[in-house]
């Protein structure tokens, strides 16, 4: 047998943090095939969505580290994803997060999802620092990124294109 | 994360793919003969699909296996129970990497995994699709006893034919001994 992957289940007041499965795959195929997923290389066919989820999800093994699924603790419902993603072409892993509707923005989901996956990289898994690419048009990823305490990184070189880096650190760890 | 079971048979081991596995996908995807698989594909889009296949197993319970030759190691293809997005039905899908034709590996593991499928799985039935072109893929089809039915066209990869297996009852070898 394989050995199985361990995925941490991630608890904060509204949500769970856990890894994503076949329960996210119809409101993350919608996400990608809508215009909200501008910034993540949508909107695309349902074929490709679905392909790009499936990586998302095979990540994990791949790097041991991935996307969770956000989901409201309340009911379950799959909001969002957020963690640290790394494709073959990037140097380093990057923080990254979506909501798939416009219907959970505006109540900081996104934050609380990201202050927890930050917490336990740092905390638990003793990473030093992430970078977040950050698309110069994406307002909303640029607020939450510097809410988040994320600060421009000018050595950073983005490998998506028209994005700046910005670089988390543990709390206390900049001069 | 599943825990993606291992098949043995006389020559080859089935096992979930991992990040080692990647060298020689990404090889295969990159080089002419993956035109009938999706390919020539850049180093990127390999790692996206190699993803792909792990999160298949999450998605559906089931997908391929990196396929191990017993004797040297080398990873020789990938093979198994397939059905991502756009396909008309459940497959049984073969990659089989540059170098290592000519040995049957296809046959062997594709036997194994269409077992898997009908005694594990419980698939009442399997197909396998082909590019019109892939002269070599249709004869591993035929070598396991699947007939030619119809054609389909899909979005990505255009027209394929399908090849239909003989079904769990008209399948003479069970083949338990393939995951024992």
């Amino acid at each position: 047998m394989s050995r199985p992957l361990t995925i941490p289940v991630l608890e904060t007041d509204r949500l769970i943090l856990r890894a994503p499965d076949a329960r996210d795959m119809a409101p993350m195929i919608g996400f990608f095939m809508s215009d909200h997923a501008r910034f993540y290389g949508g909107p695309m066919t349902k074929c490709d969505a679905w392909y790009k989820f499936s990586a998302y999800v095979g990540q994990w093994v791949l790097r041991g580290y991935g996307f969770y699924a956000v989901t409201l603790k309340q009911d379950g419902t799959t909001i969002g994803m957020a963690g640290p993603h790394q494709p073959a072409h990037f140097s380093e892993p990057e923080m990254s997060w979506l909501l798939v509707s416009p219907d959970y923005q505006g109540q900081g989901f996104a934050h609380e999802a990201c202050v927890a996956v930050l917490e336990h990289l740092f905390n638990t898994q003793g990473w030093d620092s992430v970078i977040s690419y950050i698309d110069r048009d994406n307002a909303a990823s640029l607020a939450l990124a510097q809410r988040l305490g994320a600060q421009l990184d000018p050595q950073a070189v983005s490998p998506l294109p028209g994005c700046d880096g910005y670089r988390h650190v543990p709390t206390g760890a900049r001069a | 994360m599943p825990v993606i079971p291992t098949l043995e048979t006389a020559r080859l081991i089935l096992r979930g793919p991992t990040r080692d596995d990647f060298a020689p996908f990404a090889a295969f995807y990159a080089s002419d003969r993956a035109a009938f698989v999706g390919g020539p594909l850049e180093a990127e889009a390999s790692w996206r699909m190699l993803a792909m296949e792990i999160g298949h197993w999450v998605l559906k319970g089931y997908g391929r296996w990196s396929v191990i030759e017993r004797n040297s190691g080398a990873v020789v293809g990938m093979i198994g129970p397939f059905c991502p997005e756009g396909w008309p039905e459940p497959e049984i899908g073969w990659d089989l990497y540059t170098g290592h034709e000519g040995k049957g590996y296809a046959t062997e593991a594709g036997l194994a995994a269409r077992n898997y499928a009908y005694d594990i799985l419980g698939w009442d039935t399997a197909i396998s699709l082909v590019k019109p072109a892939n002269v070599k893929s249709a004869a591993v089809a035929k070598r396991l006893g699947a007939r030619h039915d119809g054609q389909f066209t899909h979005v990505r990869h255009g027209l394929m034919d399908i090849y239909r297996h003989p079904a769990p009852g008209e399948v003479s070898d069970g083949g338990m001994e393939a995951y024992a």
